[in-house]
């Protein structure tokens, strides 16, 4: 009498294009179209606690604006995010730079993500760029779930 | 673990000999060592720093999962060090330690400019089981 169980993957090919594929709608769709509005415009970030300020987009924020707040101002960071998708040899990349510039011609994404002498970080990318909470945060999770479409709907065809 | 045992903790790791933390003068003169629990208020901005600084944040952010009867839960704790003079190389040695304690955290090197002082973001995991509460 024999007890036998078999595990077997096969056609590597479509399981690595379905990943492939499940990487490239989280990073277009659910990064792209809506992390970064959520990260940039409706997130309220704690900006610095007793410094109320002006924004320059004063039709939009005529009163002085304290914390938290979002980002947008006149939603030039937010707009200028440069974004690119590879998928070439080993490597599957998406990529994202914002390269809007201040007045005198520096990126400023980076102290906007990361604060300066005179205000708080924003630290927007956070939720894909810290490993040890990816997983747990609302990107990591929508990348489970489309990588576990993917391999469905590639079980449900290899079935057919 | 909460604000008091990390803080204790980092006190410990960065005051071991060689000490390398620095200090806020405050307005009377008085120094104190510049180690500042960021909660409701950020560092007032009358205290002047010097040398090497390091702000944590009082509340972790919390990212619960549920168990059968438990909650496992993630704790991420934020510790910034500062390095307020340019010329300092307290940072480094800052993060080499804090590396070595810490192994499992996520490290933001930072240059200076004259925008930004030297810094490194350190976010720092944190697991615990807890029992839910009935």
């Amino acid at each position: 009498m024999f007890v036998i169980a078999k595990a077997k993957i096969v056609n590597a090919k479509k399981l690595e294009a379905a990943i492939t594929n499940a990487f490239k709608q989280w990073a277009d769709q659910d990064i792209n179209e809506e992390h970064w509005r959520y990260q940039f415009l409706e997130r309220e970030w704690d900006y610095d606690f007793d410094k109320p300020t002006i924004r320059e987009n004063r039709e939009k924020y005529p009163n002085p604006i304290t914390s938290p707040r979002n980002i947008e101002d006149w939603g030039i960071l937010y707009k200028s995010c440069k974004y690119n998708f590879s998928a070439t040899g080993k490597r599957i990349e998406a990529y994202w730079h914002w390269d809007a510039t201040n007045g005198s011609g520096q990126e400023y994404a980076y102290y906007v993500h990361y604060g300066t002498r005179f205000m708080d970080g924003r630290p927007f990318t956070d939720d894909i760029s810290i490993p040890s909470s990816f997983w747990q945060k609302e990107p990591g999770q929508l990348l489970k779930m489309r990588i576990q479409d993917n391999l469905e709907q590639l079980h449900a065809r290899s079935s057919q | 673990m909460n604000i008091a045992q990390l803080r204790e903790t980092i006190v410990e790791l960065l005051t071991a000999s060689p000490n390398l933390i620095g200090n806020y003068i405050l307005p009377n003169g008085q120094a104190i060592p510049a180690v500042y629990v960021v909660g409701q208020k950020s560092v007032p901005p009358e205290w002047k720093a010097e040398g090497l600084e390091v702000t944590m944040r009082q509340y972790p952010e919390l990212l619960p999962r549920a168990g059968v009867g438990i909650a496992n839960v993630l704790q991420q704790w934020e510790v910034v060090l500062m390095q307020y003079n340019p010329d300092g190389k307290q940072i480094a040695q800052a993060m080499d330690r804090m590396t070595r304690r810490f192994p499992d955290a996520t490290f933001r090197y930072l240059p200076g400019d004259d925008i930004a002082y030297e810094r490194c973001r350190i976010i720092i995991p944190d697991r615990e089981v807890r029992r839910l509460i009935r």
